[in-house]
């Protein structure tokens, strides 16, 4: 019989969440509004590499070329998700694709040229965190200024919360971890409980997130009516 | 090697208290945008609560300021233009008296009276059109039998009115003259865009409050794309509703007809 570690529930628990978003996901996608796709891609890349990266770890057998195409998709998804959610009227910085272009070139240039697909990918994650946390910086930028749309206002905040919070989090794992590695694996292995708690942190904001954005989507459509303001003087042709 | 081993373990608890310090700023940072988007959007909603309440306002002297200016043209078309046309009316009896027996000038008076006739005719049924008197002087259910009988005249629909108390009034001349605003423009719908036949209109008086529920068997549409679609007959309502406090619900289904209840509550 296999044995389980307290880190084997984190995982579970996490991946658990993350098939209850996907789920909810698929029968919501027609209710969702359009930027969620890229979100809704995230999720079984999440899901499937982690869950691969995992058992890969657990069988002894090197799992860090999966990370370095996780860091690749996961900034490409989660920059489009974040442009495409910040489209105008909201404030993107005009040299937003530059910078997403020049970070996805520095991903691969990093894994051909700096740390090999076998290696640990700390520059390149570390880079990505950094771009994400700038992205909900962005958004917490616009949603200050009460730029981002009422009805789904909540819902994104949460999302974006935890988008947040766990590359703030992870942010120094990652930076650390290539060292960690190379003096002591064990100690890699505790402070990776970190990611894993984290990990349930981010997919429960998701998925909650995503009730949310749905119900305010459900809301906005049940609007009651408004006022005519074609009867105001000066509204009429 | 132990003193390696405790060199690990002071820089995974140095890495340890890295995350914390990073998760507590995260947390701080999205507290703080939180309490600003929070104090924003007050400060928004009470602009916004202000405007409206300026909208509202407006909406409410320009409403009334039409009525009032309808009510004006109707009286001076049934007291001076009304008057004068039966003056003129009566003279074309005495003019009668004077031209004898000639042909010619009987036939051109008979052509005139009915001219005349029909000129004070049409000028009631303005007069009338703008400002109902039995709205006035009988209330509600009154004028909308008047209303209904109006346009079960013309023979194109068939208007059932069923009321529960034809002497209730309303404590506002205001809220009866805009639900009879209401379902005049309802019943100009049903035939207009509905092509509905028969239109039904069932007025319940409660305690404090007023239901009115209207249907016909026209064409119906999609409530769902109700807000999109919304054009000024409908908006007009909403606006005239709003102006009492009264809501509409609507219920349709294409090829189905139209259900509208109006719930006015005079006391709120």
């Amino acid at each position: 019989m296999t044995e389980i570690d307290y880190r084997d529930y984190f995982f579970y628990i996490a991946t658990l969440i993350t098939v209850v978003s996907i789920g909810y996901y698929a029968w919501n996608r027609h209710r969702l509004p359009p930027y969620f796709r890229y979100l809704a891609a995230f999720l079984p890349l999440h899901l499937t590499l982690d869950f691969i990266a995992h058992f890969l770890a657990r069988a002894g057998i090197p799992n860090q070329p999966l990370l370095h195409l996780y860091t690749l998709l996961e900034i490409v998804l989660l920059g489009l998700f974040y442009r495409s959610l910040l489209r105008s009227p909201y404030w993107l910085p005009p040299y937003f694709r530059w910078f997403f272009g020049a970070g996805v070139v520095f991903i691969v240039a990093n894994t051909l040229f700096l740390q090999a697909p076998f290696e640990f990918n700390s520059y390149a994650k570390t880079f990505s965190s950094t771009s994400i946390i700038l992205f909900a910086l962005l958004y917490f930028y616009n949603s200050i200024l009460g730029e981002i749309a009422a009805p789904q206002r909540s819902g994104l905040h949460l999302i974006n919360t935890g988008l947040f919070v766990f590359y703030m989090g992870t942010l120094l794992i990652f930076l650390f971890s290539d060292f960690l590695r190379r003096n002591d694996q064990n100690i890699l292995f505790e402070i990776w409980n970190v990611n894993l708690i984290l990990s349930i942190l981010l997919q429960s904001l998701l998925l909650i997130g995503l009730v949310l954005v749905r119900q305010g989507s459900v809301d906005s459509a049940q609007a009651p009516p408004q006022l005519n303001q074609e009867l105001l003087p000066g509204k009429r042709n | 090697m132990d003193q390696v081993l405790l060199q690990n373990r002071e820089l995974a608890a140095l890495v340890l208290f890295g995350v914390s310090i990073m998760l507590l700023l995260a947390l701080a940072f999205v507290l703080f945008v939180s309490l600003s988007q929070r104090r924003i959007l007050k400060e928004q909603m009470n602009a916004q609560a202000l405007e409206i309440e300026y909208r509202e306002e407006l909406l409410r002297s320009t409403i009334l300021t039409q009525e009032e200016e309808r009510r004006r043209i109707a009286k001076d078309l049934h007291d001076d233009l009304g008057s004068k046309l039966n003056v003129l009316k009566l003279n074309i009896y005495q003019v009668k008296k004077f031209t004898g027996d000639s042909a010619p000038a009987e036939e051109l008076i008979g052509d005139v009276k009915s001219l005349l006739d029909q000129t004070i005719h049409t000028t009631r049924r303005i007069s009338h059109e703008l400002l109902p008197p039995t709205l006035q002087d009988f209330g509600l259910p009154t004028a909308l039998e008047e209303l209904c009988d109006g346009f079960q005249r013309t023979g194109s629909v068939d208007i059932h009115l069923e009321v529960d108390d034809p002497d209730a009034r309303l404590p506002q001349v205001n809220s009866e003259l805009q639900l009879f605003r209401v379902v005049q423009e309802l019943i100009n719908n049903s035939i207009r865009h509905g092509e509905a036949r028969q239109i039904g209109i069932r007025l319940h008086h409660g305690k404090e409050s007023l239901k009115l529920h209207y249907y016909d068997n026209g064409k119906g549409f999609d409530v769902t794309r109700l807000a999109e679609k919304k054009g000024l007959g409908l908006k007009n309502i909403d606006s005239r509703l709003h102006l009492i406090g009264a809501t509409i619900r609507y219920e349709s289904e294409p090829g189905a007809g139209v259900t509208a209840t109006v719930d006015l509550n005079p006391v709120s």
